[in-house]
């Protein structure tokens, strides 16, 4: 996380505090936006009530999962072709005389638009073409990153609490022990 | 200034790799590299499990004074789809190997929400301050996917893992 839009500042019997997370016994908070030509976020004041204290609530995320789910194609004879328990129909006494590459052929015949990805003695296994011109491409696209990041203020007051987000500016008025996430 | 915290793909209970903003791949492989390698497989009856995940904060850069609270959770809404479900459960500081059947004592990932997050620091409980810098504080976090033959093969759509923490 870097540098917060909003800073802040509290007054404690006319001293300015700038850090700690304490507010009892202060008299006023303040939250002035910095560098706020583009963003024109508003600067937020809590006075006129009694101050417990502050703290920031920050949220980081990452992606989970992803990719792709292939099935197995069960080598086996038969007919039945709904995946994902589809069979290629082979007398079985052929297998053995059936190499790698002739049953990946077989395979492509009977569901072109699948792709092999993994060939064993009584299995095959495919999933669906890439999405991408390439392999190279999709991978990359599974690799794409989420920036999304985000923290609220919090200012914890007598009989209530006060969520500023630090990106829009957004005020929450919650119950004093209210745990608000993004 | 701030602190720097990241979300770490662990791959043993001192290293680990950074997923912040990044993607954590479910597969049937005991890594965390992200690539269309050992992907789960729909089976055909029944149910397979990937090898566990274990996450972990990381404090890269110290906070002004401390940091507390850190809760995991998730929009509430499991996107993978039919036959695919992610269990999710807090297994303190002690490190285990990862596995691959059926993870034990888990809840499903997607009831943990805003509103009812999962605990990140009930074992290493904090707070964490410039004590802790470029070490790992909270909790491990134990992760595991399931394909279910009811499972459509195809794209997965990834979701999104939060972590928050209370700083100052």
């Amino acid at each position: 996380m870097g540098e917060h839009n909003y800073i802040w500042e509290a007054y404690r019997n006319g001293e300015k505090i700038a850090d700690s997370g304490d507010l009892a016994g202060c008299s006023l908070i303040s939250f002035t936006p910095r560098n706020n030509h583009k963003r024109n976020l508003a600067k937020v004041d809590i006075s006129g009530v009694k101050l417990d204290r502050r703290f920031v609530r920050v949220f980081i995320k990452a992606r989970l999962g992803g990719g792709k789910i292939p099935c197995l194609m069960k080598w086996e004879a038969g007919s039945n072709v709904v995946m994902p328990s589809a069979s290629v129909k082979e007398p079985p006494d052929l297998r053995k005389h059936l190499s790698p590459g002739m049953l990946i052929a077989r395979v492509g015949r009977t569901f072109p638009w699948y792709v092999v990805v993994g060939v064993e003695r009584e299995r095959v296994t495919i999933h669906k073409p890439y999405e991408g011109k390439s392999k190279d491409a999709e991978t990359r696209f599974s690799e794409r990153q989420t920036t999304s990041e985000g923290c609220l203020h919090c200012v914890v007051c007598d009989g209530f609490r006060l969520y500023l987000n630090d990106k829009t500016g957004q005020v929450t008025i919650t119950p004093e022990e209210y745990e608000l996430y993004l | 200034m701030a602190a720097t915290i990241q979300i770490h793909e662990m791959t043993s209970l001192t290293t680990g790799v950074n997923k912040t903003s990044g993607t954590i791949r479910f597969k049937d492989a005991d890594n965390a590299t992200v690539d269309l390698s050992n992907p789960l497989v729909v089976p055909d009856s029944g149910s397979i499990y990937s090898y566990t995940k274990k996450l972990r904060a990381y404090m890269a850069a110290p906070p002004d004074t401390q940091i507390s609270n850190m809760r995991w959770y998730t929009d509430g809404n499991n996107g993978f789809g039919t036959g695919i479900e992610v269990t999710a459960k807090n297994v303190g500081t002690t490190w285990g190997a990862n596995y691959k059947t059926q993870m034990s004592g888990g809840s499903n990932l997607f009831g943990y929400t805003s509103a009812a997050p999962l605990d990140g620091d009930s074992t290493d409980t904090g707070p964490f301050d410039s004590g802790n810098d470029d070490s790992y504080i909270g909790d491990l976090i134990e992760l595991q996917m399931s394909v279910a033959s009811t499972a459509q093969h195809g794209s997965l759509t990834p979701e999104t893992l939060t972590l928050a923490w209370d700083e100052i």
